[in-house]
């Protein structure tokens, strides 16, 4: 059975694809303007490495911020369930799920058989996600991609205070202007970050293994600034980022299956 | 003032004498601030009132975000944060938090601390007009209160104990009432910032302690003042004043304003009339708390409170007004709109409306509407 | 000669003849509400999007709606004298008044405007924003989480498209803000505005039980409503007229009862858009309510019937179901969007059928009232419609919880995490407590809100096959 999850978000679109439970190939690219063209164009990618080609997938799921314009998807999801899915089958004992991305913030409780039991979202304010991130990389000069080892070396972290995306900005500046490091300032950075996300994860409840996923996983120091928060390891798959579209396509074969049942 | 520095020490050790008494058996009761809480029926049971006045501080307020939506004004997120965080020495330490239910905010603070923690708490409610049913409801729900803190303490509040109380308590608002006075005259002789220390510190102190201290600051100023600036005269009003949040005052003086009186539903205690020495006790409580004083924002209508105003405004002889309320307490925001230019037309005077949501960001947008407001009224 | 609304207002289940007979008081509420040609076009594009007009009874209860409007419209210029209560109001002191108000021949209008423009320039116009702008242009600015329907009323005097009344009575007693919107209001008009206050001071878990002295506060506050409007309106608030209401609008509670009922068939048989059409009625009306009402509802109860005999729904069948707290008042892309999401709205909370209460000791009207609102949990505490949400759920054995609590009512807001978890805890049901706006959906459209809703959907799916399994 081969299938796609494809997962399109603000940032970066991804696709997954199966056969079986065998991952064949996996893409990543960056959203762009276009959603549709997004969604055909990491599609294309994923199957170029699989060498196959449209007509090979039996069904498609798509999930993600621009779900619903993927033309040739035959169902779509939320990325709450495809997350569910995809973490559960790298991380059987997944309780929780952080995931971070570029424009919203999750935190989803699994119950015992890897299914949502709650969840919460943040996508009203930049403040939890990776454009907060972005930003005040930005302020100091770093690039995004180094941003979370430089705060690990950090031995005093800046108490950032903003709860605002705008207002953190000028902080920083200001901070900069005071001769603060830029391990300290990022340090304090990822801390607060980290205490935004515990705080609104809280009443779903942080349960081991927690599990942390999306693009902002692969951050080291936002690791390890959430292990501080909720007090819990964290675990991180190796490819944070595909966890939705992974999730799309285990769910894709799932249909699959009920509908050769059926008939 | 040294008067003001030995009431600094006294509280910086206050936690400390808490715990001791706790250990000797008496009992804390701590209530939230509003002005309807009669301190006399903790006290004439033995027992330590405490007013949960704390704020300014944005963290608690951020925890609070685990229990409750933002959309709830800003003080009342800080006490559920302070509540539920499970290690703030003032909820960890109080026997029974009282709560006089003003408005939904504080009432948010009472059923999510009831809820979410082992606190027992003690609502009663607090009617929004001064009708004799809403007097009569007031006074149901102090009586009420009273008879729980008897069952709490085991010692029975009799009429004498209760006048012996209403004695201190009129002498601590009699003090502040004649320290504030002495701020009509020009330049007054305290600060506004030394004043609202007093008037907070009265929310923990000793009461004994802080009647002295008072007695010692009212022969001080006597004797000599402590002059607070000669710049604009301003009354400063709002929803809450917490004990900690000191950057409105600090910003007002420093851009060379005197702040020379306050009036606010929360945090500055009310302190111009006296409980009557005579009749049924209770009544007479009531009558101070409840009937006999300018109602908070959340009174309908609220004419009495605006009428307050302007007569402070007239009284003390002010320059301008400075209405400073946090986020999200509607009664005020609504309000702070069509009070301007009631102040106007009463006065001529005119109003700076700020508001907080204990964020450190807002300080330099304070500082600059702050400063160009003293500014115009300086001329 | 057409008429440029002809099209629309037939579309709303009015006749030909009616529009000729009222099409002088129809020109003049559209004009006063500068309605035109466009508005017209764009109003039917949204009703036949959003609402299942091919149910008789849909158009006769957006007729309803639109025979209330044009009412409140012409008012003041019909000579009416004008009493506005708030919403959420105890229900019964406004159609009190108006029966009162009808046995002594005195022509009143009493309604809520805020409510009765939500339902009709929210939900066949789609044009309520201009009237939300000039609310926040007016006193009650965005960004501090006033209430909408304040705006809206608000706007709508700042706008001159509703008349300033001669009463305003107290919004909910149990609301700060809109006895302070009011207060605003009689500072900028003049008007006579009494204020029915109340006391919210019950413990978290003390519901059913209340001290009797709130009763006789609040009943207090509700006989002194109506002595003041005896006082105004000249018209007698007392048993008789109490007694005439209740017969009133007997008609009415009964055929919402039956669609309430209707509602609980597998698959659900019709939008709670429509069925928040006419539950909602009361909350803005007591005069079209009253007599166009019950025939609407009972039209549309009829044709539901006739869907459920065939199965037919307006979701899959075996969907899950929930109980939502309220249907949005002006944007019914909202409520399209959750049922779309494969979620069957079968119940509101404030819709469950009453509670049985023992008699009554009380002998005045207030304090029957009162007793009423304590007994019934949701104008008693939170905790109160917490426990009416447990009993909700056990009663209707529903799948899911919708606790959609509107961001700017403090009352309602402070409830977001509280009974969410409570519930959960006691039933055992999922509960998605999402922030809305009952009134403006502006900041939170359907668009804003699907993730979480689909999510949830997907959730209780899910639940549903593995308990099958």
């Amino acid at each position: 059975m081969i299938v796609a999850g494809v997962d399109i978000g603000a940032a970066t679109a991804k696709a997954v694809i199966l056969d079986g439970d065998e991952l064949l190939a996996f893409s990543i690219i960056p959203t762009g303007f276009s959603v549709a063209r997004a969604a055909e164009a990491v599609t294309e990618d994923a199957l170029a490495k699989s060498r196959l080609s449209m007509g090979n997938l039996e069904y498609i799921i798509s999930t993600g911020y621009g779900r619903r314009a993927v033309r040739f998807s035959n169902k779509v999801l939320t990325e709450i369930i495809c997350h569910a899915a995809g973490v559960s089958s790298v991380v059987p004992q997944a309780g929780t799920i952080i995931d971070i991305g570029g424009q919203d913030s999750k935190v989803i409780g699994l119950d015992g058989n890897g299914k949502v039991r709650d969840f919460v979202m943040n996508d009203k304010c930049a403040a939890g996600t990776g454009r907060f991130l972005e930003v005040m990389a930005g302020v100091l000069g770093v690039a995004i991609s180094e941003a979370g080892a430089l705060s690990l070396l950090s031995r005093e972290p800046c108490s950032i205070s903003s709860t605002c995306t705008v207002f953190a900005e000028s902080e920083m500046v200001s901070l900069r202007a005071e001769g603060k490091s830029r391990e300290d300032m990022l340090a304090g950075i990822h801390k607060a970050m980290a205490h935004r996300i515990a705080i609104m994860g809280q009443s779903v409840g942080f349960r081991q293994e927690v599990v942390f996923a999306g693009g902002v996983a692969k951050n080291v120091g936002m690791k390890k600034a959430l292990e501080d928060e909720i007090g819990l390891e964290i675990l991180v798959p190796e490819e944070p980022q595909i966890m939705g579209a992974l999730g799309a396509a285990i769910l894709a074969k799932a249909e699959l299956v009920k509908m050769h049942q059926a008939s | 003032m040294k008067a003001l520095d030995k009431l600094s020490s006294h509280l910086r050790t206050r936690l400390v004498d808490l715990r001791r008494a706790k250990e000797q058996g008496r009992k804390i009761v701590g209530y939230t601030p509003g002005g309807y809480l009669p301190e006399e029926l903790v006290l004439a049971c033995g027992a330590i009132p405490i007013c949960l006045i704390r704020g300014g501080d944005h963290a608690p307020v951020e925890l609070s975000g685990a229990y409750i939506c933002r959309w709830i004004d800003t003080f009342c997120r800080a006490q559920i944060g302070y509540g539920v965080s499970g290690d703030d020495p003032y909820y960890g330490i109080v026997d029974l938090l009282a709560i006089p239910i003003t408005d939904n905010h504080i009432r948010a603070i009472s059923d999510v601390l009831d809820y979410n923690t082992n606190i027992e708490i003690f609502p009663f409610g607090v009617p929004h007009m001064k009708e004799k049913v809403a007097f009569d409801y007031y006074l149901h729900g102090i009586t009420r209160l009273k008879a729980r803190l008897e069952e709490l303490t085991g010692v029975e509040i009799t009429d004498s104990k209760l006048r012996e109380a209403i004695s201190l308590c009129n002498r601590e608002r009699e003090l502040l009432k004649e320290i504030s006075l002495m701020r009509q005259s020009q330049p007054a002789p305290i600060s506004g910032k030394d004043f609202v220390a007093l008037n907070h510190g009265s929310f923990l102190a000793d009461k004994r302690i802080m009647v002295e201290t008072l007695e010692s600051v009212y022969n001080e100023l006597k004797e000599q003042s402590a002059p607070a600036s000669e710049g604009p005269r301003i009354l400063l009003t709002g929803s809450t004043l917490a004990m900690g949040d000191y950057r409105v005052i600090e910003t007002v003086e420093a851009a060379g304003g005197a702040i020379v009186i306050e009036e606010f539903a929360e945090g500055i205690r009310p302190y111009w009339e006296k409980v009557k020495a005579s009749g049924d006790v209770m009544a007479a409580l009531a009558d101070c708390y409840f009937t006999r004083r300018a109602p908070p924002g959340w009174f309908r209508p609220g004419k009495e409170r605006r009428d307050f105003l302007i007569k402070l405004a007239k009284d003390f002889n002010v320059a301008g007004v400075i209405w400073y309320q946090l986020m999200y307490r509607e009664s005020y925001k609504t309000e702070s709109y069509y009070f301007p230019s009631l102040l106007k037309r009463e006065t001529g005077l005119p109003m700076l409306t700020l508001e907080s949501d204990y964020d450190q960001a807002e300080t330099e947008q304070l500082r600059t509407r702050i400063e160009t407001f003293i500014e115009t009224i300086r001329r | 000669m057409a008429n440029y609304y002809d099209a629309l207002l037939k579309l709303c289940g009015f006749e030909d003849d009616e529009i000729k007979r009222e099409k002088s008081r129809i020109d003049r509420a559209f004009r006063k509400l500068e309605l035109g040609p466009e508005d017209m076009k764009k109003a039917e594009r949204w009703v036949s999007e959003n609402h299942d007009v091919e149910l008789l009874g849909v158009r006769k209860l957006l007729r309803a709606w639109l025979m209330e409007l044009i009412d409140l419209e012409l008012a003041r210029e019909e000579g009416k004298k004008i009493v506005y209560y708030g919403y959420p109001s105890i229900p019964g002191p406004g159609m009190a008044i108006k029966a009162a108000a009808d046995l002594a021949g005195v022509d009143i209008y009493c309604g809520c405007p805020d409510v009765v423009l939500c339902h009709t320039l929210g939900q066949i116009f789609n044009k309520l924003s201009p009237v939300l702008e000039a609310g926040e242009q007016n006193g009650l600015p965005p960004g501090h989480g006033l209430c909408s329907l304040q705006q809206i009323r608000n706007g709508g005097l700042a706008k001159g498209i509703i008349s300033v009344p001669d009463l305003v009575t107290g919004s909910s007693y149990y609301c700060d803000m809109g006895s302070k919107a009011d207060e605003l209001l009689h500072e900028r008009y003049g008007h006579r505005a009494i204020y029915v206050d109340g006391s919210m001071d019950s413990r978290w878990g003390e519901y059913p039980d209340y001290q009797p002295e709130r009763v006789e506060f609040l009943g207090a506050q509700l006989n002194k409503l109506f002595a003041t409007v005896s006082e105004v309106l000249g018209v007698e608030v007392n048993t008789q007229a109490w007694d005439k209401s209740m017969d009133t609008s007997r008609a009415l509670y009964s055929a919402l009862g039956r669609l309430t009922r209707l509602m609980t068939a597998d698959p659900v048989p019709v939008s709670y858009v429509e069925a928040g059409l006419a539950l909602q009625l009361t909350a803005g009306s007591t005069g079209r309510s009253m007599t166009e009402g019950p025939q609407a509802v009972s039209i549309l109860c009829d044709e539901v019937e006739k869907r459920v005999e065939r199965g037919v729904g307006v979701v899959e069948k075996g969907a899950p179901t929930v109980l939502i707290l309220i249907a949005p008042f002006s944007d019914p892309s909202v409520i399209r969007m959750i049922e779309n999401a494969g979620l069957a709205i079968t119940t509101g909370i404030y819709s469950v059928p009453p509670k049985k209460h023992p008699p009554t000791t009380y002998t005045t009207l207030g304090e029957i009232r009162a007793e009423r609102e304590m007994r019934d949990g949701y104008y008693h505490s939170n905790f109160g419609i917490a426990k009416r949400v447990e009993e909700a759920v056990n009663d209707l054995k529903v799948d899911g919880v919708l606790w959609g609590y509107i961001y700017n009512c403090r009352p309602l807001a402070e409830t977001s995490h509280t009974v969410k978890k409570w519930v959960e805890e006691n039933t055992g049901v999922p509960v998605l407590s999402l922030e809305i706006d009952a009134y403006d959906s502006r900041n939170y459209s359907a668009a804003a809100l699907r993730t979480r809703v689909e999510a949830f959907a997907e959730m209780l799916r899910d639940r549903k096959a593995s308990a099958k399994a």
